[in-house]
């Protein structure tokens, strides 16, 4: 066990918070948690990256970064229009 | 071949030409990102590389053609992120003091929308390019976002979690104060 | 131990922490208006920190470098998200994003 994964641990409360809202909140606000989730996501495999000395998972973590926000831009523009 | 026909080729073959080098330029970014990503010379990883680029480049260039899809920004307009960092730490304490606020007395922030006098511009590439900046810049300082812009009254709308005064307003929206 | 280790341990729970407290108040907010700010509160100080971290323990090697990319789309990708995400629920929620003469907003 080495800092960087007590960090990671100590991030996965992060998730538990987007999942609450995604449970209870409107649907707009599951956006949010989502988008939320993903950086949560992302800043967990880059400090996986470097508790484990791998840098693939900083790979993950930069193609994770790039796609979350895509991924949110794509249900906003379903709410906006079309649900 | 008359000189309106002569115009009319020597436009299209600039416009192709304008296109090609934009591809260009586009594929040599991107294959230098992927480059930088995987870490590794090996043939079939720049071969990967250079197909992906080159696909990705052809998807920038049919969004450019758009109209309305054409942004000039101003080098002189990295001047207005100089504010950003200190911004950003004060907006963040603001955002903690609101959160603590919130858990240990159940007050419910004062949030508010704004409306901000902004230079809107219209459909121009540099105009176009202002707004988009000032919508990325702005809410970089947690405290305040932008919504949009009604070009017809030339104001931002915008969302702050702690109001400010109306200079600090103002202030918080990045390129409001070059009106 | 080193200073950098140090320092690297002390940014690291900087930035864990920071990401720990947006989440909460992603949570408790009642708005979308207000939840947006604290996501966009995660996606800068907790990332800047936890690159600095890094940085301090890898310097500039390719580990930093990505760290340094996957930062700064954080950064920059945030506010983008948030402005799309606060201009769909005020279409959702009134039919229009811009401000209606009924809402008396203030102007500045």
């Amino acid at each position: 066990m080495n800092p960087w994964l007590f960090a990671a641990l100590a991030l996965l409360p992060g998730f538990l918070a987007c999942g609450v809202v995604l449970w209870r909140a409107t649907l707009i606000n599951t956006v949010v948690a989502l988008n939320l989730a993903g950086v949560l996501a992302t800043l967990e495999f880059a400090l996986l990256a470097e508790g484990f000395q791998n840098t693939t998972f900083f790979e993950l973590a930069l193609v994770l970064a790039v796609l979350t926000p895509a991924g949110s831009l794509v249900f906003l523009r379903f709410l906006e229009r079309w649900v | 071949m008359s000189a309106t026909d002569q115009d009319a080729r020597r436009q299209r073959r600039e416009r192709v030409l304008t296109s090609i080098i934009f591809v260009l330029v586009w594929v040599i970014l991107m294959l230098g990102w992927w480059m930088m990503i995987v870490d590794s010379p090996a043939y079939p990883e720049v071969l990967a590389g250079l197909a992906a680029a080159v696909i990705a480049s052809l998807f920038v260039l049919a969004v450019h053609l758009q109209p309305g899809a054409r942004f000039r920004p101003r080098l002189r307009w990295l001047l207005w992120l100089r504010r950003i960092p200190s911004g950003a730490l004060r907006d963040s304490a603001l955002l903690l003091a609101v959160l603590w606020r919130r858990l240990a007395r159940q007050e419910r922030p004062q949030s508010a929308f704004r409306v901000v006098r902004f230079p809107t511009g219209g459909d121009d590439p540099e105009s176009a390019a202002r707004r988009a900046f000032a919508t990325a810049a702005t809410a970089i300082a947690p405290n305040t976002y932008v919504i949009g812009f009604d070009r017809e009254r030339g104001v931002a709308l915008v969302h702050q979690l702690v109001p400010d005064p109306p200079d600090q307003a103002r202030r918080s929206v990045v390129g409001a104060e070059s009106a | 131990m080193t200073w950098q280790e140090i320092a690297a341990i002390a940014l690291l729970a900087i930035g864990v922490v920071l990401e720990l407290l947006a989440c909460l108040g992603v949570l408790v907010m009642n708005t979308v208006y207000d939840r947006l700010h604290y996501a966009g509160l995660a996606s800068l100080l907790g990332p800047i920190a936890i690159a600095a971290a890094v940085l301090l323990v890898e310097a500039v090697s390719m580990a930093g470098i990505q760290m340094i990319l996957l930062t700064a789309t954080l950064v920059v990708s945030g506010p983008i998200i948030t402005h799309a995400t606060a201009r769909t629920a005020r279409v959702r929620q009134l039919g229009r994003w811009e401000p209606q003469p009924d809402e008396h907003i203030e102007e500045v």
